[in-house]
């Protein structure tokens, strides 16, 4: 095969990756559009009552107005975002400093995994929001009691996708590392960690839903501000327009943050082989 | 024949299982569903049931209870119920976003609904009679601004705190108020957070008992709101059934004031059956405390318009907080329809007064 033909081949493929790209852009737009224009009807042709839900229409106005005005909560919608940003980061920031380096070590070191799995195996279950009242006795109703909540509901995925990333690591890399001669720290940096990414990865993607799903329930605990605040805020003044609202910004800030997450797992993990 | 034996039994089983927790309406009485929350205001309902006062004007009713007025609303967006009784807080929600019609008054609410500070501070410490018109309030405008405040918001808490920060001056952007469900603020707040919490019921006299000081509070800032009969367009597409769940519950308020001691039992019982916290002698201060207005002040009240200047009154102190505007006041004084309470009144005194009194 000469030059021409492979630098044709490859543009033809090149080509055929940009058509799929283009062909699954338009069905998601198509998907979203088509959603909302049958939210809109169901709402304009009162098949269900405007009491309970209000129009795409009159959602995005509500949100233009929810940037300049502060009723009836008291604050701009970008406070809330501000808000919201900064404590689903620190829980999640924590949950990422603790959860892999932590799930990466029991997974290779086995006296660590004997020592801390029962414990992690009876707190795993537990849900973020019963560890309200503790968060509040023992940090508070500040930042860091919230914060501590995301953290709750972001670190067993983390934990738990890093050490089975780290548990998968092929043997036979294991084995060649130790032959030449590497410690088994040495092993465990070069070889066990770099292997276990993906999945550490795929825990840290899960963890990033799991932050901002819980949200709400971080800000039920005390707040003035925030996407959940104001949520809860929609639901005490009877305002489902807030309410949607702050969903769909949850849902917007979700999706962004996943694009972001995406870029970054791309450039991290470029050494991966695609199929 | 074994088998056919063994079908018997399961279809029996599934039967007896089925019927078991089915409801059949009474014959010949009307099906309704209202709802009400185990506070004083919705008392007189209770007692009414407990009494089978509904069942003698024709009605199967069926109680839907709920600890807060928030999810009260939600449910009556789906028509879960027709007419309810709730604090004036939630009422006024339902008449700005859910279109409810309000009836009417049950009781008065605003006891026990207090501002606390720890007895350690520089409020409690300056002690009242500093505010002009409130002797009751304690402190002065600069200890109270910059403060943080833990209040539900949304609820008579935060209305009081409202009245509260009126009478001194202020407005909620002079403090930090920080949303939290009044048992996490009180738990929070003995914890050592916050410099002031919004209290209530069973939380207010827990409160008192552990040293807690009320700094202010509805009384103290004469902030004196009823709580509200609500009912759904659908209750009143049947007014003759609406009308006589009124009769009712009007008979059920007036019997409470009548005889507040075995009322307050009922309210400790309520409370035992709804989990929450109560005592008898909580039940029994509450009670004796709260009163609603009687036939005359009722009809006083209708005539002198006193129950839409009552409903704008409380719209004042939400207009000052940007919760709403000035047009909405409107809104809500025109959902006020006191047509039905006479003719409840008018039914209780033909029928009724002597009886109960």
């Amino acid at each position: 095969m000469d030059q021409v033909t492979r630098e044709r081949k490859r543009k033809e493929a090149l080509d055929s990756m940009k058509k799929e790209s283009l062909r699954n852009l338009i069905l998601g737009v198509a998907g979203i559009a088509g959603f909302l224009v049958i939210w809109e009807l169901v709402v304009r042709l009162q098949i269900i009552s405007p009491k309970l839900i209000v129009s795409p229409v009159e959602v995005v106005k509500t949100l233009l107005i929810k940037m300049s005005d502060t009723k009836p909560e008291g604050s701009l919608l970008m406070q809330h975002i501000a808000s919201s940003l900064q404590v689903a980061f620190c829980g999640y920031i924590l949950a990422i400093g603790i959860g892999v380096p932590l799930g990466l070590m029991m997974g290779w070191f086995r006296g660590l995994d004997s020592f801390l799995g029962p414990i992690l195996e009876v707190l795993r279950p537990v849900p973020p929001i019963a560890w309200i009242p503790f968060a509040i006795i023992f940090l508070g109703i500040g930042l860091e009691a919230k914060a501590v909540i995301i953290f709750l509901s972001a670190f067993i995925p983390c934990l738990i996708n890093s050490y089975s990333g780290i548990k998968l690591t092929n043997q036979v890399y294991v084995n060649v590392a130790v032959t030449c001669g590497a410690s088994n720290w040495r092993t465990f940096l070069k070889v066990g960690v770099p292997s276990a990414m993906p999945m550490v990865f795929a825990g840290m993607r899960i963890s990033l839903g799991n932050a901002w799903s819980t949200l709400v329930a971080a800000e039920m605990l005390a707040a003035n501000k925030g996407l959940g605040y104001m949520i809860l805020m929609g639901r005490t003044y009877g305002r489902v327009d807030i309410i949607i609202s702050g969903m769909i910004m949850i849902g917007i800030l979700g999706i962004i943050f996943n694009a972001i997450f995406d870029k970054v797992e791309k450039y991290v993990l470029r050494w991966r082989i695609k199929r | 024949m074994k088998k056919k034996g063994a079908a018997f039994l399961v279809a029996a089983m599934v039967l007896s299982l089925t019927m078991g927790n089915c409801v059949f309406a009474e014959e010949g009485l009307k099906e309704v569903t209202i709802s009400l929350q185990p506070a004083p205001h919705s008392l007189g309902a209770y007692v009414a049931l407990e009494k089978g006062w509904f069942e003698e004007e024709g009605l199967d009713v069926d109680v839907l209870t709920y600890i807060a007025g928030a999810p009260q609303l939600e449910a009556v967006a789906s028509d879960a119920w027709t007419v309810g009784v709730m604090g004036v807080a939630a009422g006024i929600t339902g008449l700005m976003s859910y279109d409810l019609t309000c009836l009417g008054f049950s009781q008065w609410d605003y006891f026990n609904q207090n501002l606390y500070a720890r007895s350690d501070s520089e409020i409690v410490a300056a002690g009242s009679g500093n505010v002009e018109g409130y002797p009751d309030i304690y402190g002065t405008a600069d200890l109270y601004r910059g403060k943080t405040i833990l209040c539900t918001k949304g609820s008579m808490g935060h209305l009081e705190l409202l009245a509260s920060l009126a009478a001194l001056g202020l407005t909620e952007d002079d403090v930090d108020i920080v949303h939290m469900e009044v048992a996490a603020a009180y738990q929070a707040f003995l914890a050592g957070e916050g410099d002031m919490v919004c209290l209530w019921s069973t939380f207010a006299s827990d409160g008192e008992a552990e040293g807690l000081v009320a700094v202010a509070g509805a009384e103290a800032a004469k902030l004196y709101v009823p709580s509200v009969i609500l009912a759904s367009d659908k209750a009143l597409e049947d007014e003759e059934t609406t009308q006589k769940i009124l009769n009712v519950m009007i008979r059920g308020f007036m019997w409470v004031m009548d005889h507040p001691d075995e009322a307050a039992e009922y309210y400790y019982d309520i409370c035992e059956e709804e989990g929450v916290t109560c005592t008898e002698e909580y039940a029994s201060e509450l009670i004796h405390k709260a009163y609603g207005p009687s036939v005359a002040e009722y009809r006083e009240m209708y005539e002198n318009d006193e129950f839409t200047e009552n409903l704008a009154n409380v719209m004042k102190y939400y207009i000052a907080a940007g919760t709403y505007v000035e047009d909405d006041v409107e809104k809500v004084t025109s959902g006020f329809d006191g047509s039905m309470l006479i003719k409840a009144l008018d039914y209780y005194e033909e029928n009724y007064a002597e009886l109960d009194g």
